[in-house]
Parts: C-alpha cells; sequence; structure tokens
C-alpha cells in the first residue's frame, strides 16, 4: 500500500486546481488504488487515559457506539415512499 | 518466538456470570473477525511482507492479537464460572455445553468450529494488506 | 504501592510501549516518538520490577525465581481475582 505523504487524501489532492504548495506535498495517486493516510504524530495521553480508551493518541480513539450500526440501517435512502 | 507474561493486557474482573453473553462474545474469540482469526491472518502473511515496516507491522500486530484472544478467552471462561443447568438451558447454550462443558472451545456464536478458511495469505504484500483492511474493518 | 496499584501502572504503561511501538513501525525515523517510548520503557522497568519482587514472576524464563518456581502459582491471569477494577468512564 503507498502512503500519502500526509493527510490529505487521494481525493483532496491535485485536482488541477490546488495551490502550489499542496500540490508539493502531494502525490498523484494510481487509478483502481486504496490508500491509507499516513498518521502525523501527536502527543500521546496519559497513561491510564491511553489503556482505558485503547489507544495512546487521542485522534484514534473510536469508541463502538451501541446501535450506531442500527441507526444507520434505520435510514432510507428513497424520496419518493414519502 | 514469543514471550508471555502472566497478566492480561487489558484487565478483566466479571464477577456475574451470564450464559447468553458468553454465548454471544464468543463470536469473537473463534468467530470469523475474531481474535484467533486476526492473529493466524497476520501471523501467517507476514512472511510474504516485502518492507522491513511491513514485517514489523504484521508480526507485532499479530503477537497483540494473541493478548487480545487471551482475553476474549478469559471473558468466556468467566461469564460461564458457576452456571446452573437452568442458566444454560435458558441463554441455548446446551448444545454448546453437551460438546464442550463449560471449556472454551474455538468456535464462533452460532457453534461454526474456526477454520482457516475465514483468513487469506495470498503471497502478495498489498493483496494481503487489502484483506487486513477488510478484515479488521469488519465491525467498523 | 500495593498490588493492585503496580498492576495498573504496569498494565497502563506496558500499553504505551506497545501503542508506540507499532507507531514506530510504520514511522521509524519519529524521533520524538522513539523519545518517548524509551521514557515510557523505562518507567515500565521501574514497576515492574517492584511487582516481580513482591508478587512473583510474570515471565517464565526471564523472571528471577525468588520464592522457589512460584511462576506456577494461582491466580492466573484469566481468573478474576487476579485482575484490578478499572473506573468506568476513565476514557
Amino acid at each position: 500500500m503507498e502512503m500519502l505523504l500526509n493527510n490529505l487524501s487521494a481525493a483532496d489532492c491535485c485536482s488541477g486546481k490546488s495551490e502550489p504548495e499542496k500540490k508539493s506535498r502531494c502525490r498523484k495517486g494510481n487509478l483502481a488504488q486504496a490508500y491509507v493516510p499516513m498518521q502525523m504524530w501527536t502527543e500521546p495521553m496519559e497513561a491510564m487515559t491511553s489503556l482505558a480508551c485503547g489507544t495512546v493518541f487521542g485522534e484514534l480513539v473510536m469508541p463502538y457506539v451501541k446501535g450506531s450500526s442500527l441507526e444507520r440501517n434505520k435510514r432510507e435512502v428513497c424520496n419518493h415512499e414519502s | 518466538m514469543w514471550i508471555y507474561e502472566k497478566k492480561l493486557e487489558y484487565p478483566i474482573k466479571i464477577t456475574k456470570p451470564d450464559a447468553r453473553m458468553a454465548k454471544i462474545i464468543i463470536e469473537q474469540y473463534g468467530g470469523g473477525d475474531g481474535e484467533l482469526g486476526a492473529t493466524l491472518r497476520y501471523l501467517s502473511q507476514k512472511f510474504s511482507m516485502v518492507t522491513p515496516q511491513a514485517k514489523a507491522t504484521l508480526n507485532d500486530i499479530a503477537t497483540e492479537e494473541m493478548a487480545h484472544l487471551e482475553m476474549v478467552g478469559t471473558m468466556v471462561h468467566q461469564l460461564t464460572r458457576g452456571l446452573t443447568e437452568e442458566q444454560i438451558k435458558a441463554a441455548g447454550l446446551d448444545p454448546y455445553y453437551v460438546a464442550h462443558g463449560l471449556g472454551v472451545y474455538p468456535s464462533d456464536a452460532a457453534g461454526v468450529p474456526f477454520t482457516a478458511a475465514y483468513i487469506q495469505s495470498k503471497g502478495d504484500p498489498i493483496t494481503d494488506l487489502y484483506e487486513d483492511m477488510a478484515a479488521d474493518g469488519a465491525i467498523a | 504501592m500495593n498490588r493492585d496499584e503496580l498492576l495498573k501502572s504496569l498494565s497502563s504503561l506496558d500499553f504505551m510501549a506497545v501503542d508506540l511501538g507499532l507507531y514506530l513501525n510504520t514511522h521509524p525515523d519519529d524521533c520524538e516518538a522513539v523519545d518517548e517510548y524509551n521514557c515510557i520503557i523505562k518507567a515500565a522497568d521501574k514497576v515492574r520490577m517492584k511487582y516481580e519482587e513482591e508478587y512473583g514472576p510474570l515471565c517464565s524464563f526471564r523472571s528471577y525465581a525468588r520464592d522457589g518456581w512460584s511462576w506456577i502459582d494461582n491466580p492466573w491471569p484469566w481468573n478474576a481475582c487476579f485482575n484490578v477494577n478499572i473506573e468506568k468512564g476513565a476514557c
């Protein structure tokens, strides 16, 4: 898997109308390939908090929300039914 | 090689047995997206990795998944301590019980035994990493 | 520190070390992260030493056997009484 040079997703990069600064940092992705953004260093949380959260990095705290999948699946996208 | 430390990665102290919960939680032990599958997936794929970063990542994540496996097994074990016949039957745990007693057996919530068919290892680093993302994101 | 406090402290420090190690596996040139990792393991080693002195070996082929072969002694980590309580909402 190729890593992008920063947290920009492939969609943000190189749309042709990007600023010079953005263009030099970003890397054009190849077609039909998935990319993983490169994690940037952030100050780790304190030890007990890290253990309780399951990660030392605050931005990676992604607790499971009970019923979230059911909620998501409840929403129907068809407009013509109303 | 592996080093075992005599402590859980995260403490587990279940004081109230719960047969129904045990039946559900065991999915994470021997089920398709469970810790045993994760361990074997990374452990098998690591041999095909090329870059040092990928080798280290798969090796060390596999190691951590083993620690997770121990925790899930611990949960099932603690949830089934002192269960009565009525509690077992009421939770629908009796088919499991007849085959395994109150032991911990690698199977999913439906009782299907673990199989390597849950994982893939294709010998190609990028293919394997795609599989890892699919597997690990399965409950996203 | 008593056993509960030692075990809590060691578990949290070891967890940090493991997680930082995983980050370093994909960011091996991040010196700030290496420093943080080294700092954590130094602290963890101190706690580990205290725990093992008082409550027995944590490893069966690295830890000093002070009290006969107490390695086998109950409780083991999967027994509920081995473990400490973590406060709800600690995350």
